[in-house]
């Protein structure tokens, strides 16, 4: 009974006089919104209407919400005679044409009132609007210049849409109908229908700087053909066309009139197919996005604000040269970020995300982004192209968010790969038994885990994406956070958390406090077994997660007040684009770049090949003239250093701005050719942790952590450690550059295999592990350290003996720890005494242990260094030329066997 | 009747009033549209004929600087335009010594304006960019390289 009631209501008139109607309000809201509208700042005059003019933003919503129905119901109106082929009844056929041309200007009032925005959007679809005219023949640049204008001008857009835009379209409908005005009860209706849309709906507006460029919904269709053709001329053809067809319907016999309006019927369907999948699915440059990623995007179609007629006028005024965000209308007074990311400058947006034009405090939170810079939105954050793209996607690439080379070696262990070398992603780790010891033992640290709270990070809360290391919690910033979150804040100065690049060591710590330690090495501790300390007397420090630490020795870099990032470059530690293998392949600072006797590899600001590089300079008003140190192994500037006309190196701490003189290699080491396989590394490094071994079983019944999930576990694998010992570092050979280099026990463990499901029978590993101690003295280790150490030759702890019968003298050797049966090696060697190792024995395919000849040169120097006195002269000729005095050795020396 | 009578007789026939308004119509269109013709362009002409100096230390690799770019290596500068040979958009910075287009996804190498990813197809238009030895200055011009006018 009701419905056809209801039908008659809603069809109260055509969708001719429909579009009529809305055409009126919108001319008239169009007269009003040009007193608040300024063409020559479009975008800062639309924002501020936005942001402090209820009444102008009223107006402007209702001068889009009308633009929209016109629109629409001017297509419907279309349609509407199509499908009852009335296109007929207009004989004249010079009111046909204009009805068809006005078509055109239809479509360019709707897409010129997008340009007059002025955000990124309008900016670039004027462009693509000026490109199209101007491919038109014979008339583009005419059509171009008259109906697009120049570059940052909006004056021809702005008048042509006032004004012959405007003029035309009334002038059709005339044209058409012989009158302007709809019946008075249809458009009290659309004035009332547009009434409820502008109290409610806020025209969209988007950022100046966005770098997703989406036209007017209506027009997404035209770009994504657009996208699809590498000849925009083909649109303006295809239009053409369309219209050509429209024009000459009328005059069609019957049969190809009906063939006309379906091809015409297929190319609406296909439109509004292209325009609903470019809507939905595609986002930043075009490219692919979810549906769920574009629903938080900045620019919705559909903005539920409603509008705050009755508002009094906002006494917060943000100065002309600040960013129009509505954010800084209640964050103004916000400090505590540094110049690089200064609010003023950028806003809030740019990272937080959030509506920029709302002015309620619900509406402007919406879709924030409350930790910005965490791998899951770092793309819309600190990743966006007008940010800092290159980093970001170094930084998935990176192996502290890929954990690459720990997982090959551990899936190694576990006889999941046969490879030591392949490439892996900590995210895509199963529940295999290599996956899940990593889950429990070693999956926390990498830049892929969520922070997901304010504040400083506690020591179990990792990774975190780009605040890792960028995010410093000031006490004052802390206190401001915690008074936010209480909600009393009111009247106290609002503090933001600092984000910067200066990164302190403890950044670094919480996740290289494991491992080789290199953290805890650096400034001197090293970690004993929990919860003990082996010297009562030592000093001694506890983690927050109860590991005791003994104070052993600091690195001589961290005496002189070096941090981290003094040495470490953002390359080295953000990656540099390419996948790694394993850490040593990653780090670019070698010694050699500062401690150099030779011509000092460096490089002029001026020339710096990375805009990364280049902006840090900037910031830091570095001379463009100014030598800085290259790095010889992938050519990475230390910006932190400078070269003198003389060749000197100077290095200023990043963090204290204290200033260094980096000295050249002393004398003996670069002496002759006895020496010159040794790394630095091999002398200078005073100690490294080492582990005689551990053993791993998985306990079914103990409660674990999957440190990936972040959730409890039932079942945990454990690792039963040995004691752990600060000594000099083994010594091995790097094949690859055929050096000799530190190492240290990296995988000696057993693996009880059966403990988990479905395993079978139990493995032993002695793989050692190639070290960079970060414990450097500038005195070097003795000769006899090595040359009479079984420690350092690979034999493990014990004593190496010299007897001498006769002429002759002969080393023994005698382990202080057993044998493991596993392979007849002392538990702490690498290898065994004169012999050559198994292998595998490392933790990479070009890490060894010292081959028997090797051994045996060695252990021949050493037989001499019993005798004579490692500063003697003997021993300095010797360094200088062995084999020369060797030949000169006197009667009395007992040579080795 | 004189002959020269007759002529004009006939003539008359020949332009009626309403021919007469055809053709007064079309002349007052052709004019329209060669003022519009001598007035279009004009802005871009003006721009065209701006000079646009930089310092002579350019950083390695990419300057943006809007309209146009300017690359630098080891052996040359180089300018372009930064206007997307596809369908006009404005390029912008993107990793490495990658440009890239947000409209429609087009991507090019900055060292050569050469397209790397579609829809675009033609390179991007290099334009003149000269050292001014006096000033010790690198002058840009938004003409095409090898145009000078």
């Amino acid at each position: 009974m009701h419905l056809p009631k209801l039908k008659k209501f809603l069809q109260f008139d055509t969708a001719g006089w429909i579009a009529g109607s809305s055409l009126l309000i919108c001319a008239v809201s169009g007269i009003l919104l040009a007193i608040p509208y300024d063409f020559t700042h479009a975008h800062q005059s639309v924002s501020d209407i936005l942001l402090f003019n209820p009444a102008g933003s009223f107006v402007r919503n209702f001068h889009y919400w009308s633009a929209q129905l016109f629109f629409i119901f001017s297509v419907l109106h279309v349609y509407d005679h199509l499908s009852k082929s009335t296109e007929t009844n207009i004989r004249d056929r010079r009111t046909w044409l204009n009805l068809c041309l006005v078509l055109i200007f239809l479509g360019y009032e709707m897409i010129s009132g997008f340009i007059l925005k002025g955000d990124a959007a309008g900016i670039q679809a004027r462009r693509i609007l000026a490109s199209l005219l101007e491919s038109v023949p014979f008339f583009g640049k005419l059509l171009s210049s008259a109906f697009s204008g120049v570059d940052g001008n909006y004056q021809m857009v702005y008048v042509q849409h006032i004004a012959t835009g405007t003029i035309l379209l009334f002038v059709a409908v005339y044209d058409h109908v012989k009158t302007i005005w709809p019946k008075r009860k249809s458009w009290i209706i659309v004035f009332l229908i547009i009434l409820f849309f502008s109290l409610m709906f806020r025209a969209p507006l988007g950022q100046a700087d966005s770098q997703q460029i989406k036209g007017p919904w209506f027009f997404v269709g035209i770009q994504e053909m657009l996208h699809l053709t590498s000849h925009p001329a083909y649109i303006i053809v295809l239009i053409f066309i369309l219209l050509s067809l429209v024009f000459f319907l009328p005059r069609f016999r019957k049969n190809y009139s009906i063939l006309t309006k379906r091809i015409l019927m297929v190319a609406g369907i296909l439109y509004l197919t292209m325009t609903l999948v470019a809507l939905l699915f595609r986002g930043e440059n075009w490219e692919w996005k979810s549906w769920k990623e574009n629903q938080s995007s900045e620019e919705q179609l559909l903005i539920f604000d409603p509008v705050d007629l009755f508002s009094s006028d906002k006494p917060v005024i943000i100065p002309d040269n600040q960013k129009r965000e509505s954010c800084l209308l209640c964050h103004s007074a916000m400090t505590g970020l540094s110049e690089s990311h200064n609010p003023a400058v950028m806003g809030c947006v740019a990272c937080h995300l959030g509506d920029a034009y709302a002015t309620s405090k619900s509406k402007a939170h919406r879709n924030m982004i409350l930790v910005p810079g965490n791998f899951t939105n770092v793309k819309q954050t600190c990743g966006t192209q007008n940010c800092h793209p290159d980093m970001s996607n170094r930084m998935q690439k990176s192996l502290m968010t890929s954990q690459s080379g720990i997982i090959a070696v551990d899936k190694f262990v576990f006889g999941e790969t046969a490879s030591l070398n392949d490439s892996f992603q900590v995210k895509n780790l199963g529940y295999s038994a290599a996956d899940t010891h990593l889950r429990n033992l070693c999956a926390g640290c990498h830049l892929g885990m969520e922070k997901t709270k304010t504040g400083n990070a506690e020591w179990l809360e990792r990774g975190g994406g780009c605040n890792a290391c960028h995010l410093h919690y000031s006490d004052e910033a802390t206190q401001s956070m915690k008074r936010m979150k209480a909600k009393n804040s009111a009247n106290s100065p609002e503090i933001h958390p600092g984000i910067d690049i200066q990164v302190s060591n403890d950044r670094c710590l919480s996740c290289h406090s494991r491992s080789g330690r290199i953290s805890l090495n650096y400034e001197g501790w090293n970690e004993t077994a929990e919860g003990t300390t082996a010297n009562n007397l030592a000093k001694t420090r506890v983690l927050p997660d109860e590991r005791v630490l003994e104070f052993r020795q600091a690195d001589v870099h961290h005496e002189k007040g070096m941090s981290c990032i003094d040495c470490h470059t953002s390359y080295d530690l953000m990656g540099d684009g390419k996948h790694h293998t394993h850490k040593e392949e990653a780090v670019g600072i070698q010694c050699v770049d500062c401690h150099n006797s030779g011509k000092v590899s460096s490089i002029a600001v001026s020339l710096l090949p990375d805009k990364e590089s280049q902006m840090i300079a900037w910031l830091r008003k570095t001379n463009p003239k100014t030598k800085v140190v290259q790095t010889t192994k992938n050519h990475q500037a230390l910006l932190n250093t400078h070269v003198d006309s003389l060749n000197r190196i100077f290095l200023t701490d990043k963090l204290t701005g204290k200033d260094h003189e980096s000295k050249p290699p002393a004398s003996a080491c670069t002496k002759g050719k006895g020496h010159s396989r040794l790394s630095c590394g091999s002398c200078h490094t005073a100690w490294v942790p080492q582990c005689i071994g551990c053993h791993n079983s998985f306990e079914k019944e103990t409660s674990g952590f999957d440190m990936l999930s972040g959730k409890p576990t039932r079942g945990t694998w454990i690792e039963f450690a040995g004691k752990s010992l600060a000594e000099p570092p083994v010594l091995g050979v790097n094949e690859a550059t055929n050096q000799v280099v530190t190492a240290m026990p990296g995988m000696v463990m057993s693996i009880d295999h059966e403990s988990f499901t479905n395993g079978k029978g139990k493995r032993f590993h002695r793989l050692y592990a190639p070290t960079s101690g970060h414990t450097t003295q500038r005195a070097s280790r003795s000769c006899k350290s090595c040359h009479n150490d079984p420690l350092a030759i690979g034999f493990g702890r014990g004593e190496l003996i010299y007897r001498i019968a006769g002429n002759t003298g002969s080393w023994t050797f005698v382990p202080r720890f057993a044998l493991n049966p596993n392979d007849n090696l002392p538990e702490d060697a690498w290898t065994g005494f004169l012999k050559e190792a198994q292998t595998p024995n490392s933790t990479r395919n070009t890490l060894r242990p010292f081959s028997v000849a090797e051994q045996k040169r060695i252990l021949e120097v050493g037989s001499c260094l019993n005798c004579h006195d490692e500063k003697s002269n003997e021993m300095d000729q010797a360094l200088g030329n062995y084999q020369q005095t060797l030949a000169r050795r006197s009667k009395k020396c007992v040579f080795v066997e | 009747m004189s002959r020269r009578m007759a002529v004009i007789m006939e003539k008359q026939k020949l332009i009626t009033r309403k021919s007469f308004f055809r053709i007064g119509t079309t002349l007052i269109c052709g004019l329209v549209v060669w003022i519009w013709h001598r007035l279009s362009g004009v802005q871009t002409e003006r721009e065209n004929r701006l000079e646009f100096r930089h310092g002579k230390d350019f950083p390695m690799g990419i300057s943006y600087f809007e309209k146009y770019y300017i690359f630098r290596n080891d052996h040359t500068v180089r300018a372009f335009l930064t206007k997307c040979t596809h369908a006009g958009c404005r390029i912008g910075t993107n990793t490495g010594t990658i440009l890239q287009c947000n409209c429609h996804g087009s991507q090019f190498d900055a060292e050569t304006g050469n397209p790397l990813k579609g829809p675009a197809i033609k390179p991007l238009q290099e334009i003149e960019c000269r050292f001014d030895q006096k000033k010790g200055q690198w002058v840009v011009r938004l003409q095409p390289f090898g145009k000078t006018t």
